[in-house]
């Protein structure tokens, strides 16, 4: 893949050095569209099976990601990407690496196409998280929240009677440190948790509880970057948040929530859109948001968030009442975020 | 409990690991680790998926994609050449009736430029025994040679190529040719009639046909009837959608016939003797 990335970088109008290309392009889309349906998601192709819909499916990937806009130079989607990895000029770059930045934008762009197509929830995802919260409703663990706040906290049920409750959360950062280590020592899901939990227990200078959401996005995301085997699936696309420290991300993302609860949530709620215990939700699921999006920069489809706090009568409204409000929030959450990062 | 690197993993599955301690002790690992027998469940999945993947066959409509996609890029690219060598005889024939050995030269290369991305080659000869001078565009596809104007910008000279990548130039335009910086012009918009449009001889009344490309550029074709003078009348309606286009060159050819005009909008650029069993090809220069 990368002699033949480099040749076609270096001279991209040369029919042979672009034929190549293409010819590579294709066969690694139709890996991609295969090791997406194998990972569960479903592709809108005509038939599970049709290897022709799957060829066509990968055609329109390619043809939307090599396209040339008028006025634009040409294959602009694909140089300007390179250009975005400070690479000018190819033949200053290894061929293998070359090859693995291509591979990286083929998968990312496979995947935004089939979110476009087809909104649909990452399947390994959906099943960790389904699995989690299987997991933190067992005995083991007690959930606990305040009647005015959406925001559930888990702790283990044998320290319900012994919360830290005067000394401050963990921040999320430090929750993430924490669940590397925990990985590290642990062999599956049940242990991972156990051992977040035993660690955190002994940090006496914070809390020994835990808001659920923080807990369940920490876990999806050390578990599926382990789980990633060649490095092209889980990290998405490269995302401004990128060349920030965990800490200045949680504290803009913190800052951030609060003034969306202030002013645009109060505004809905002012003017008799959405009542405040609803705004509170889906503050909750902004906040989500943005920890999906300054992790790893791989989110859901918006309505995902909003179904994930709100109760499941209020799911079939989305479209009706809710559309426009929640789009409204994340839309303005992911600018304010932005705009305090780079401040 | 420490797990095995991804790359350990790796080399297990693909049994490429040595016999022995290594192996054994990644085995045990995983029958107890549900991690690390998920990932290399995963990534065993993943070569499998990869190995059918490169032994697919480009097929003959992935090779239609590649040249819808290539054609795209090229779209209203100027191409620069640079000269490769000039005045160098091309062919020569011995008279043998003439018997002192008299050698004519009828066909003189004046000069060769190319250009190296992509691939190109002009040709710029001159005919004695037809007296003409004439332009050979050579490419590997006819895509890229087949009604394309070379352009000589500094003396406001350009020609446009036919269905063979060649172009006649009047005697006597071209001097120092290897001086002269030239440049390949593809067209901008590109439209194509198949033979089953029209066949004049059937028409008893105008027809029109509008025609679009995906970027809002829109063509009428008129079909003249028999009584008309069997011919098509091209009318540039919008370039980008927009109507005030200035002026546009509209080049229309069926196999040797070529008729090309500078256009303003609402004006018609006709086209006559056409042969209902070819194809028309409709190019726009801005």
């Amino acid at each position: 893949m990368g002699e033949t990335v480099s040749a076609f970088l270096r001279a991209p109008l040369n029919r042979r050095c672009f034929n190549a290309f293409f010819d590579e392009c294709l066969r690694q889309t139709i890996y991609c569209l295969n090791s997406l349906r194998a990972r569960g998601y479903r592709l809108p192709v005509v038939g599970e099976t049709s290897a022709a819909s799957l060829r066509d499916l990968a055609h329109g990937i390619l043809g939307s990601l090599l396209r040339t806009e008028r006025g634009k130079k040409p294959y602009h989607v694909v140089f300007d990407y390179f250009g975005s990895k400070g690479i000018t000029d190819p033949r200053n770059t290894a061929a293998e690496r070359l090859g693995n930045l291509m591979m990286g934008l083929l998968w990312s762009h496979s995947r935004q196409e089939i979110h476009r197509i087809k909104a649909q929830e990452d399947p390994q995802k959906a099943n960790l998280k389904r699995r989690l919260g299987d997991l933190l409703r067992s005995p083991g663990y007690r959930t606990d929240g305040a009647s005015d706040s959406p925001i559930e906290y888990i702790c283990l049920a044998s320290n319900s009677d012994n919360l830290r409750l005067d000394c401050p959360m963990l921040s999320y950062e430090g929750l993430q440190r924490l669940a590397e280590n925990a990985y590290l020592e642990t062999c599956n899901l049940s242990q991972l948790c156990a051992a977040i939990f035993v660690e955190l227990n002994a940090m006496i200078e914070v809390q020994n509880r835990l808001r659920r959401h923080e807990l369940v996005s920490t876990i999806v995301s050390v578990v599926l970057r382990y789980l990633d085997t060649d490095g092209f699936q889980t990290p998405a696309q490269s995302t401004p948040e990128g060349d920030f420290d965990a800490g200045t991300i949680n504290r803009a993302r913190e800052e951030t929530i609060d003034w969306l609860t202030e002013t645009v949530i109060r505004e809905f709620v002012e003017k008799g859109r959405i009542t405040k215990e609803t705004g509170n939700r889906l503050a909750l699921a902004a906040d989500q948001y943005l920890i999906d999006l300054s992790t790893h920069g791989n989110t859901d489809p918006v309505p995902q968030y909003f179904r994930e706090v709100m109760s499941e009568c209020e799911h079939g409204k989305y479209l009706e009442t809710y559309k426009y409000v929640f789009e409204t929030i994340i839309s303005r959450a992911v600018e304010e975020f932005r705009r305090r990062l780079q401040d | 409990m420490v797990h095995p690197t991804k790359d350990e993993l790796n080399l297990f599955v693909g049994n490429k690991l040595a016999d022995g301690e290594p192996a054994r002790s990644i085995e045990a690992h995983i029958a107890e680790c549900e991690f690390c027998r998920q990932y290399c469940d995963l990534y065993r999945q993943e070569q499998a998926l990869q190995s059918e993947a490169d032994a697919v066959e480009i097929t003959e409509t992935d090779r239609l994609m590649a040249d819808r996609i290539y054609n795209q890029a090229m779209t209203g690219r100027v191409i620069p050449l640079n000269l490769m060598s000039a005045g160098q005889s091309l062919g020569q024939t011995h008279m043998a009736a003439d018997g002192s050995g008299k050698t004519i030269r009828p066909t003189i290369n004046l000069a060769t430029l190319y250009s190296e991305d992509p691939e190109m080659v002009l040709r710029v000869m001159r005919d004695s025994e037809q007296d003409i001078d004439y332009l050979q565009l050579i490419g590997a596809n006819p895509e890229l040679t087949a009604h394309v104007l070379i352009q000589i910008p500094e003396i406001k000279k350009e020609y446009l190529t036919n269905d063979f990548g060649r172009a006649i130039v009047p005697k006597g335009e071209l001097d120092d040719v290897e001086t002269l910086h030239w440049e390949i012009k593809m067209p901008d918009v590109r439209f194509d009639l198949r033979p089953i449009v029209y066949d004049p001889e059937h028409v008893e009344s105008v027809r029109e046909v509008t025609l679009e490309t995906d970027q809002h550029d829109r063509i009428l074709v008129t079909f003249a009837s028999k009584t008309a003078g069997k011919q098509i009348l091209i009318r540039v309606l919008e370039l980008d959608g927009e109507t005030g286009f200035g002026s546009v060159r509209v080049s229309i050819s069926q196999q040797q016939m070529q008729e090309t005009k500078n256009v303003a909008p609402n004006q018609t650029v006709p086209f006559g003797y056409v042969d209902p069993d070819q194809g028309i090809d409709i190019r726009l220069y801005r």
